[in-house]
């Protein structure tokens, strides 16, 4: 099937559904405007800078659309009980909302900690491709923790030491972003860290199902049962939240069934909280 | 399951004339316009397939926009680039770094000629600048840049400028701050105000920069007029401009009114007890410029007669970078 496709900013003079004026956006515009807008206002609440004139319903709704916020709990969430040595380690970070979201948390219940986590006890690692390097870098240099950005193949060569990390592997953003897929969910199971959370795009149908992207980027997706069923084959006790229709506009409606977004976790002492459920 | 083939489309290809061409000022009708920022699918019929929305709040988007400069401006391949070939005209020019290509980077460069010539009078200290229309105050990244770059670290926009970014918007000011924390309150200001609608003294900074922004505030002419008797030694900007004899009055891409000064609206708005007159650096007509789609319901026709002038208003006897004076 031929479609014709364009992405900018259309002008209609209301009521009319002929375009007035079309611009095309450029990609900073497209994909990264909601991730900057989403990490300075969680910054800003740490600084305690936010105002009501930040917030506006326009935000929410994006930053709702991220789903950065149950990825973020859940991976604050495996930290347990660890005091000191934490390395946090994500596939896909992007501008590092996971890691500003996390830093909130943890800033905001160190009150209720005995020993606080301290940002000279926790650091993050991003492993994403180098165009995202230098904004990662940008973004969170300065902000107190120690943080490092990775390619993700050398951080998953034999010998790359990782069992004291706290690994997130957000697929998620990877789609999102059209960044290349990878590594693999199996090849990702198989690391051995201290913890694992993942936020992936998932069919709803019984099986995968190859999808198109609004980006034009044909891509596979996991069913819910199958992946399901490779989080059970670890033989660790995982935790699974699905989240139904999450973003469906995203892919092209046609080729596939309904898809949605699931966020699973999985670490030594671990118990169940809010919307997560033992698989 | 359907496969598809993508084929990218213009779906508002440019005219030769267009609705708005009279101006929005001369029609007898308000007119209410929806803006949808969105990936658009036609079928082979032309019928819509799918729409998949982005967000499209000036905020939102200008937060894309010029959060990604400071992203670029602080890059350390940027700075060292810099620093082995100087900060120029020339090194801009070079292919290795697109982003300084563009406008805002060659009135940056004009502006830390004037920081540098100001610095070196003696007992110089902070120069003070206005930034009108400051969004996250990405210029402060870049003049920071080039001031370490050119000084071997010796000199940095904290060591040499008292900065005052003004911005309607709360959002892009929280921003601003949050992405300078180190800099001290007392060196880096910040002012929520609509841009013709602030208040400043007589000669208050040293020098100013605007970049656009005049064009599109409640009152553009106020707005300039404010901001040249703010401004001490130099105005430094971008200013969009008709050759026709009226300025007037169009709608941009975000559906804000938006002045095309005439020449004779810059000969008025210059300050009349003030020495001091426009240098132009450079004149960009509109149909060559980065993004001819900004303005709504414009023909080609039209759009000719429309450009943006990098322009200098000073009362400096000389100015230390090449400039003609503008003659009004």
């Amino acid at each position: 099937m031929i479609l014709r496709w364009c992405v900018g900013k259309f002008v209609y003079v209301r009521g009319s559904d002929r375009p007035l004026h079309f611009m095309e956006l450029k990609r900073f515009i497209i994909d990264d405007a909601v991730d900057y807008s989403h990490l300075f206002y969680l910054r800003g609440l740490r600084a305690r800078r936010a105002d009501s004139g930040y917030l506006d319903d326009a935000l929410r709704k994006w930053m709702e659309g991220t789903a950065v916020r149950p990825f973020a709990e859940a991976a604050v969430h495996v930290l347990g009980r660890a005091r000191e040595g934490l390395r946090i380690g994500e596939f896909f970070p992007g501008v590092g909302l996971t890691f500003e979201y996390m830093k909130l948390l943890l800033e905001s219940e160190a009150g209720q900690r005995a020993r606080p986590l301290t940002q000279a006890t926790v650091s993050f690692e991003g492993y994403g491709p180098l165009a995202g390097r230098n904004q990662f870098v940008v973004l969170h240099q300065n902000t107190g923790y120690r943080i490092d950005y990775k390619d993700p193949a050398a951080v998953l060569r034999a010998g790359s030491d990782l069992s004291g990390h706290v690994l997130l592997l957000n697929q998620n953003q990877s789609v999102r972003m059209d960044d290349d897929p990878g590594p693999a969910l199996e090849e990702f199971l198989s690391l051995r860290s201290r913890a694992k959370v993942i936020a992936m795009r998932v069919t709803t149908g019984a099986s995968d199902e190859e999808l198109m992207t609004v980006k034009g980027r044909p891509i596979r997706l996991m069913s819910m049962s199958q992946l399901s069923g490779a989080l059970r084959g670890t033989r660790q006790t995982w935790y699974c939240r699905h989240i139904p229709d999450f973003d469906a506009g995203f892919f092209l409606p046609g080729a596939g069934g309904p898809t949605g977004l699931a966020i699973a976790y999985s670490a030594a002492d671990a118990v169940g909280f809010d919307k997560f459920q033992a698989l | 399951m359907a496969t598809f083939e993508l084929q990218k489309f213009d779906p508002c290809p440019p005219s030769s004339r267009g609705v708005f061409d009279d101006g929005a000022e001369s029609g007898t009708q308000l007119l209410a316009l929806d803006i949808q920022s969105k990936y658009l699918f036609v079928d082979e019929t032309g019928d819509k397939y799918h729409e998949y929305f982005v967000p499209g709040t000036p905020d939102i988007q200008n937060c894309g926009g010029y959060v990604d400069k400071v992203i670029l401006y602080r890059d350390p391949a940027l700075y060292e680039f810099l620093c082995i070939h100087g900060v120029s005209r020339e090194t801009f020019a070079r292919p290795e770094f697109p982003i300084l290509h563009t406008r805002s980077p060659k009135l940056d460069l004009a502006l830390f000629s004037l920081i540098r010539h100001l610095r070196a009078r003696p007992g110089a200290g902070h120069v003070s600048l206005l930034d009108h229309g400051c969004t996250v105050a990405e210029h402060y990244d870049l003049l920071d840049a080039m001031l370490r770059a050119h000084s071997e670290a010796a000199e940095s926009a904290q060591s040499a400028l008292a900065y005052c970014g003004l911005d309607k918007s709360a959002m892009l000011l929280s921003i601003a701050r949050l992405l300078h924390p180190d800099v001290p309150d007392r060196l880096f200001r910040i002012i929520q105000a609509e841009g013709s609608d602030f208040h400043a003294q007589d000669g208050e900074f040293d020098l100013s920069l605007t970049v656009g922004v005049v064009n599109h505030v409640a009152n553009p002419r106020q707005a300039l007029k404010k901001l040249l008797m703010a401004t001490r030694f130099a105005s430094v900007m971008a200013l969009w401009v008709t050759t026709e004899k009226e300025g007037f009055w169009a709608v941009n891409h975000s559906g804000v009114p938006t002045y095309f000064f005439s020449r004779s609206d810059l000969a008025t708005v210059q300050p009349k007890r003030k020495e001091g007159q426009f240098y132009s650096m450079e004149y960009v007509p509109e149909d060559q410029s980065s993004q001819t789609r900004s303005y709504v319901g414009l023909g080609e026709e039209r759009l000719m007669s429309l450009g943006s002038y990098h322009l200098v208003f000073s009362t400096l006897k000389t100015l230390p970078f090449a400039a003609e004076v503008l003659d009004l």
